[in-house]
């Protein structure tokens, strides 16, 4: 691999880390500023993307992204608790200079206060991502959930 | 018409948790009720099965080489092993047991027994069929009982068949998402026939439907199902903003979100929203005029944890458009992940919690105090229809 390719899958890695710290320690507003104005957020059941794709929910730009924040920040009634995003087996795909695509790996726990972790979801992201002002954002993020069955409060963020 | 009993005022909170009722509950009403387990348009050709689980019990239904939908038990007669895997599959022209090849024909009959010759010359095949259970169809949608002896399903809808055939006809599958939550069965089909807690537990109704359920109605349907209507309400999305602001402080513009805009089909506003409850387990959504038509089934795994699983439905054949909304769109306020659902199950699980305190042993149902089975839409003549019959099917010998 050469250094800019090294560089750019550092720079890529480092993205998809820092995705899942500010969702974990609720800094939607930073977290929010990882995409594009124009990006697009969904997430969909492993069973649902094999039948005829039925997504869990789906946030085209900015507003809807400040409105699925502003949900897990206080318009939700439903219990918050700590998650624990990790994120793995990192592909980077076939790409340009400003754009690529990349699938990983995530495993999400939730912790909650009275009792050891557990796991929540676990699955894959599917992302193209552009580079705008010199960093790396998502335009879109598909997250794959792994779960034949949700658990009861699947209202944090994956 | 079976008459419902005078409809209780008040619940035993003792019945969400108490694993002898449980288990009674999985005998009768489990046992003794149609049981709704999927469109008809999912078998479509020959062997195509869907798989279920019925007062605990494996079941199975396929479409046979006459068209025919068949239903058994799904357990080899031989050592009891489930016949298929998975929800939903094709098993060609017969059924055969992975574990020795006992082999069925698609009408049950063992027709095929590897080394027979040991059972001696007495063994007679035709004991060993499977075990057939009732199965009908309304409306496209197939309803299984695994009590031989139930009234058709026609008579079982009572009141509320028009209703399913109004509003579900004919309908595909275009998706499922299921979850659990930790809580009785019954508080998720309460949950459906309550229009009293929209507002007060989901935000985003008390302000992006701001004055939903000021009008409507609430009605018992014979026997132990109910109806829940009320007009469609246009989008608040000044007030909806902000709600959001006052909560998280975030500035929101919800007319830029996508997911406010109108389908790409027409919608006829004058048709009030509905949600259809039937005794005892399944809650129909239908939405925008049919924009939105959601199926929840509850499937009780202990007095404490239950599953439950969402389907969407579309009409058959529709547009490429249309279809793609749906499949974008119409979950998004439904399951544990839901903008309007996601705060369901927070009221349940503390619900359930609460249920366990012996000194307040009594919940209140008193919503509605006009006799008769209609009420305004924030009465309780549903919950009352269901637990009318629960009390009746419950005390059944």
């Amino acid at each position: 691999m050469d250094s800019e390719a090294a560089e750019k899958r550092i720079q890529i890695e480092d993205l998809l880390v820092r995705y899942a710290r500010l969702l974990d320690e609720r800094r939607f507003p930073e977290w929010i500023e990882l995409f594009t104005d124009d990006a697009s957020y969904s997430a969909i059941t492993r069973e649902n993307l094999q039948d005829k794709g039925l997504l869990l929910f789906k946030d085209d730009g900015r507003e809807a992204l400040k409105e699925r924040a502003a949900f897990v920040m206080g318009y939700y009634q439903a219990a918050r608790f700590r998650t624990l995003h990790t994120v793995s087996n990192i592909e980077i795909g076939p790409s340009s200079r400003d754009e690529t695509a990349c699938s990983s790996y995530f495993v999400i726990y939730r912790s909650p206060w009275n009792g050891p972790p557990e796991l929540h979801a676990c699955g894959e992201y599917r992302d193209r991502l552009v580079m705008i002002g010199g960093g790396w954002k998502f335009r879109e993020r598909l997250v794959i959930v792994d779960n034949g069955a949700l658990p009861q409060n699947f209202t944090e963020l994956p | 018409m079976p008459t419902s009993a005078e409809p209780p005022r008040t619940i035993e909170r003792k019945i969400y948790l108490d694993r002898a009722i449980f288990e009674r509950e999985l005998e009768t009403i489990f046992t003794r009720t149609w049981q709704y387990v999927g469109q008809a348009a999912e078998l479509g050709a020959l062997g195509d099965f869907l798989s279920a689980t019925i007062a605990g019990q494996p079941v199975l239904i396929l479409r046979d080489e006459q068209r025919r939908l068949r239903a058994f038990f799904n357990t080899c007669s031989h050592r009891g092993a489930e016949l298929t895997s998975g929800r939903c599959g094709n098993t060609g022209r017969a059924l055969r047991c992975m574990y020795h090849g006992w082999t069925y024909d698609l009408q049950g009959r063992l027709t095929g027994v590897p080394y027979r010759e040991a059972y001696g010359a007495r063994f007679d095949a035709q004991a060993y069929g499977l075990k057939p259970i009732r199965v009908e169809t309304f409306a496209g949608m197939i309803f299984v009982s695994i009590d031989p002896e139930i009234d058709s399903l026609e008579r079982y809808l009572g009141e509320a068949a028009p209703y399913l055939k109004k509003y579900c006809d004919n309908q595909e599958v275009i998706g499922r998402i299921r979850w659990t939550y930790d809580g009785n069965w019954k508080l998720w089909h309460e949950n459906f026939a309550d229009n009293y807690h929209p507002e007060f537990t989901h935000h985003w109704v008390r302000d992006a439907q701001f004055g939903y359920a000021n009008e409507g109605e609430n009605r018992q349907l014979d026997p132990g199902h109910g109806l829940l209507t009320w007009p469609q309400q246009p989008l608040h999305l000044d007030r909806l903003a902000a709600g959001l602001k006052k909560a998280s402080g975030l500035e929101v513009d919800p007319t830029k979100n996508p997911e406010y805009d109108f389908p790409p089909f027409a919608i006829d506003e004058a048709e009030p929203d509905v949600v259809l409850t039937l005794f005892p387990n399944f809650d129909l959504q239908y939405f925008f005029g049919g924009a939105v038509v959601i199926l929840e089934v509850e499937t009780p795994l202990a007095a404490d944890r239950t599953m439950v699983e969402m389907l969407s439905l579309a009409p058959i054949g529709e547009p490429e458009q249309a279809r793609r909304w749906r499949l974008e769109r119409s979950a998004g306020i439904q399951a544990s992940s839901g903008k309007i659902s996601g705060d369901d199950t927070e009221a349940l699980a503390r619900c359930q919690r609460g249920a366990t305190v012996r000194a307040v042993p009594l919940s209140n149902l008193e919503r509605g105090q006009a006799r008769g089975k209609i009420g305004q839409a924030r009465d309780e003549y549903s919950l009352r229809s269901f637990y009318a019959e629960w009390n009746r099917q419950i005390s059944a010998g």
